[in-house]
């Protein structure tokens, strides 16, 4: 069966999405093909298990190879990563445009006064509003009540949320419908204007004519494109459709970038109880600065928290049983390392090398990050890194300092993936030019983070979301 | 399962050792959750966890310089045996036990009794 479009844009998550939502109101002939399944609100389970399986890529075992394996987390349903993230809508820094402007002449392509205009709008659409102090609950109060007492700013999250109850459920997909994510707002919208979102239709590839883009080839048959194919397909999934639709670059799939990072878990005499309150209702971006990374706080069920808790027997039940006495913050480090996406016979296996500035600077952060959590008022904090005691004193925290460089005892996780078809000026400099065509194409795009030069060291759905937009505009225009 | 693989399952979180939780893995039922929903796990973290079960039967005992398999030790001993897979300097064999864990956590964290034991409101 082929299907005919002006548009085919291949991913529905935050990029594609809103991607769709500007083509949509110029041109209603739009095909959305996401390889996920549909998911509805009325689905979301309270267990960690179905919801994996369900709704996260690689069944929420996605990970980097070699000696140091890291879980690689992304979304894959309709919405993509927006469905199971916890909203959080940061600005693209000022300080990552200068150097993607300085570094890697891309600032005439991507003004940031452009970014932030884009920004803004997107702000306003999905409602994006300061998690109010209501809904807090234990886990976002205590990050509020350390950062203070240890003299450091923090703010509760900006996110795109409306009605939020806080049942800190943000990452086994919002059962209240209350995430503003793109399957219940962008794709929608883009729905009613004529856009056809076609589900569990896996592309791989896109169909070329010469230079030209002519639509993309499914499973269950090909959608061809009269105008252009956009592809928002994750850093991760990109560089393989471009790679089997014959685009050539030594670029493609290399520069991996993320956020790797863990959690500390904060044991209190009062009850702290996660699980009421948002999910990531507060942050703290003061430790940007001296050591690359953002403290934020993160709800966890009780599978994933035991999932990360040392011991065995005794040992790990007696940290069980501390939930609802256990605050839990996550520490996302704006790594200067970089990995690879495989491709061509490699494909998809993910690598991912930390730069031997990575873990001192999450040392530092790690021990700023527990200095706060007794500030707040901890009795014993747990530092998951190998060696370590299972429970930290306050006077034990240089411990932590003397962890070593080994990658392997750092349990780490890669979240916001970035640069595998970077943005550049001369085609030999990267994949996709500084109008989001692919170098050498009429008429193939690539709007997702994938073009992205650097990581951004905070949260990235809302500079994704903006830059998509702002593709989507030049496309259309 | 075998009565391997239930040395290493019972060793990972035996009964009655915490007041809060005093379930064991085995009796919270792991052995018909693997039967049955094994399938909703990642087919790499399936074979992982397959993997990690043999190297605590028969690699962990080595580690506290006794015979394998795991389940001729006493429950101290076969404790004291995972422990030092944990704690191992051989990052694969840490890497095991994690795995071990998160699947065991993934089956535990969800059973009822444990939540409601924990007061999470579900």
């Amino acid at each position: 069966m082929t299907d005919s479009f002006d548009y085919v844009i291949v991913g529905s998550g935050a990029a594609g999405a809103s991607a769709a939502r500007v083509l949509a109101d110029a041109n209603p002939s739009i095909a959305i093909v996401e390889e996920g399944p549909r998911i509805s609100t009325d689905q979301f389970e309270d267990r960690a298990l179905p919801t994996f399986a369900r709704l996260y890529r690689g069944m929420g075992a996605q990970a980097t190879g070699g000696r140091a394996p890291m879980l690689v987390i992304q979304g894959r349903c309709l919405g993509g990563s927006t469905v199971v993230n916890s909203a959080i809508m940061r600005r693209l820094p000022e300080d990552v445009w200068r150097e993607w402007d300085g570094v890697f002449g891309i600032g005439d392509a991507v003004q940031y006064e452009d970014v932030m205009a884009a920004s803004a709008e997107i702000e306003t659409e999905l409602h994006a509003e300061l998690t109010p102090e209501t809904i807090w609950g234990g886990n976002n109060g205590l990050l509020s009540r350390g950062a203070a007492a240890a003299g450091i700013v923090g703010s509760p999250t900006l996110r795109n949320t409306q009605g939020c109850r806080g049942s800190a459920r943000c990452n086994l997909g919002c059962p209240h419908g209350a995430k503003q994510s793109m399957q219940l707002t962008y794709l929608p919208y883009a729905e009613k204007r004529g856009a056809r979102l076609m589900t569990g239709r896996r592309v791989r590839r896109v169909l070329m004519r010469g230079t030209r883009a002519i639509g993309v080839e499914t499973a269950s048959g090909d959608v061809m494109a009269n105008e252009a194919v956009l592809v928002a397909a994750s850093a991760v999934q990109t560089p393989g459709v471009l790679s089997r639709s014959g685009v050539r670059s030594r670029h493609l799939g290399q520069h991996f970038q993320g956020h790797p990072g863990m959690a500390i878990v904060g044991l209190f005499d009062a009850p702290v109880r996660m699980s009421d309150g948002a999910t990531q209702g507060f942050e703290v971006d003061a430790l940007r600065s001296e050591s690359r990374v953002k403290l934020e706080t993160l709800a966890l069920p009780p599978e994933t928290f035991f999932a990360g808790l040392p011991g065995i027997g005794r040992r790990w039940a007696s940290l069980m049983a501390e939930f609802s006495h256990a605050a839990v913050w996550v520490l996302p480090l704006r790594s200067q390392g970089e990995g690879e996406v495989g491709i061509g016979w490699r494909d998809r296996r993910l690598s991912f090398r930390l730069d031997p500035r990575d873990l001192p600077n999450l040392r530092r952060g790690l021990r700023r990050a527990c200095e706060v959590m007794f500030a707040a008022g901890a009795r014993e904090v747990v530092c998951p890194v190998d060696g370590l005691p299972d429970r930290l004193k306050p006077n034990e925290l240089n411990l932590i300092e003397q962890s070593g460089d080994d990658p392997a005892r750092y349990p780490l996780a890669l979240s916001h993936l970035f640069g595998t078809a970077r943005m550049s000026v001369r085609a030999e400099d990267g994949v996709v030019g500084p109008d989001f065509r692919v170098h050498g194409t009429d008429n193939l795009y690539v709007v997702d983070s994938s073009v992205f030069p650097t990581n951004l060291g905070v949260n990235p759905q809302l500079t994704i979301m903006a830059i998509a937009r702002m593709a989507a505009r030049r496309i259309v225009a | 399962m075998n009565r391997f693989d239930r040395a290493v399952l019972d060793a990972l979180l035996p009964s009655g050792v915490n007041p809060v939780l005093p379930m064991g893995l085995l009796e919270s039922g792991f052995e018909r959750f693997w039967s049955k929903s094994s399938k909703d796990l990642a087919p790499n973290l399936r074979l992982a966890f397959r993997l990690a079960l043999f190297g605590g039967a028969w690699v962990a005992p080595v580690l506290v310089r006794r015979m394998p398999p795991l389940s001729r030790l006493s429950p101290p001993e076969r404790e004291k045996a995972l422990t030092a897979m944990e704690r191992s300097r051989i990052a694969i064999l840490r890497q095991l036990v994690r795995i071990l864990k998160t699947v065991a956590a993934l089956h535990y964290g969800a059973h009822p009794d444990v939540r409601k034991a924990l007061g999470y409101r579900a």
